[in-house]
């Protein structure tokens, strides 16, 4: 799988603070008041309860999510150049795609 | 052998009458245009198209296949957000299709001549974002004619100072000279009027002052 080099650079060392996963929508929030939304085509998988994020690789609508230590999560992209949206804590887009 | 034949030429006329004539407006069906979830604030934001610009090599394929659009040709044509970044189109592959540099009059310089205009218009406060998304994702020539006019004409008044009006270079009679690296690009190129320095002359001028084609022919 692809490396996601802009998402990577931004959220790489980011500290997981909160996970939740509702049908259709996974919102990942960290420490530093960033968040992570990601559209979902199918079901978000269990998630870890602590990490840092690593790197995030993606390939068409396949999007794994790479976390410190040893956590990989695999999911699957509602709109793949649609589904992704991180804002830092005042809510200005970091990254959209 | 001779029906065969006879089929055999009738599809390479009608691959050759497809490729004589690019679309210069998006199916509906294939593109009917996407948005992310942003608002005015968004994409005001100096810098914001560059941050969420984001479309892989296989999604330009991808759109160039749907549109029938040969991989060969493919320097004849900008994969086009048809909703621009910067009025919060996303990168999905029902937002993005191939647009014809060289169709005459309308084509890829043009539309992104508009989006710069709604682009202004948008962050002054003088046309709502949804309004815009709605304008140029439905029909964006119909949208060139109401936000720029008739056959490109700026109103008066708009031009830069001292500079040949942008609507004019897109009629086809200027070229777009970067001052900076001293090459020049003709209407339709990715760099015409792009670039942070530059200004519009005729090509013969920008030749008498020294300037020089980008690649060798501008294009």
């Amino acid at each position: 799988m692809a490396l996601n080099r802009k998402l990577s650079a931004l959220v790489q060392k980011r500290e997981l603070a909160k996970s939740e996963a509702t049908p259709g929508q996974l919102s990942l929030s960290f420490t530093d008041g960033s968040q992570l939304l990601i559209r979902l085509a199918s079901a978000a998988p269990p998630m870890p309860g602590k990490g840092t994020m690593e790197k995030v690789l993606e390939t068409g609508s396949r999007l794994v999510l790479v976390l410190e230590p040893e956590s990989r999560i695999e999911l699957a992209l509602a709109d793949p150049g649609a589904s992704i949206s991180l804002r830092d804590a005042q809510g200005t887009v970091e990254y959209l795609g | 052998m001779r029906r065969t034949f006879l089929a055999f030429a009738a599809l390479l006329t009608l691959g050759f009458s497809a490729l004589a004539q690019p679309p210069i407006l998006p199916d509906p069906k294939l593109t009917p245009g996407d948005t992310f979830p942003v608002g005015r604030a968004d994409v005001c934001v100096p810098g914001y198209s560059k941050k969420v610009r984001n479309v892989p090599i296989a999604l330009k394929r991808e759109a160039l296949r749907r549109y029938g659009v040969p991989l060969g040709d493919r320097r004849d044509y900008e994969i086009d957000h048809l909703i621009p970044l910067a009025l919060g189109g996303s990168n999905s592959i029902r937002n993005l299709w191939p647009q014809s540099r060289k169709t005459s009059p309308w084509n890829a310089g043009k539309k992104d001549f508009l989006e710069d205009r709604l682009h202004k218009l948008v962050c002054s406060g003088k046309v709502d974002l949804a309004e815009a998304q709605k304008a140029i994702s439905t029909n964006w020539i119909d949208a060139y004619r109401k936000y720029i006019g008739q056959g490109g004409r700026t109103p008066k008044g708009e031009g830069k100072a001292g500079v040949p009006s942008a609507a004019a270079a897109s009629q086809g009679s200027l070229v777009w000279v970067n001052t900076r690296s001293g090459a020049y690009w003709k209407p339709g190129s990715s760099f015409y009027g792009k670039t942070k320095q530059g200004q519009y002359m005729s090509e013969q001028e920008a030749r008498a002052k020294g300037f020089h084609p980008a690649h060798g022919t501008g294009e």
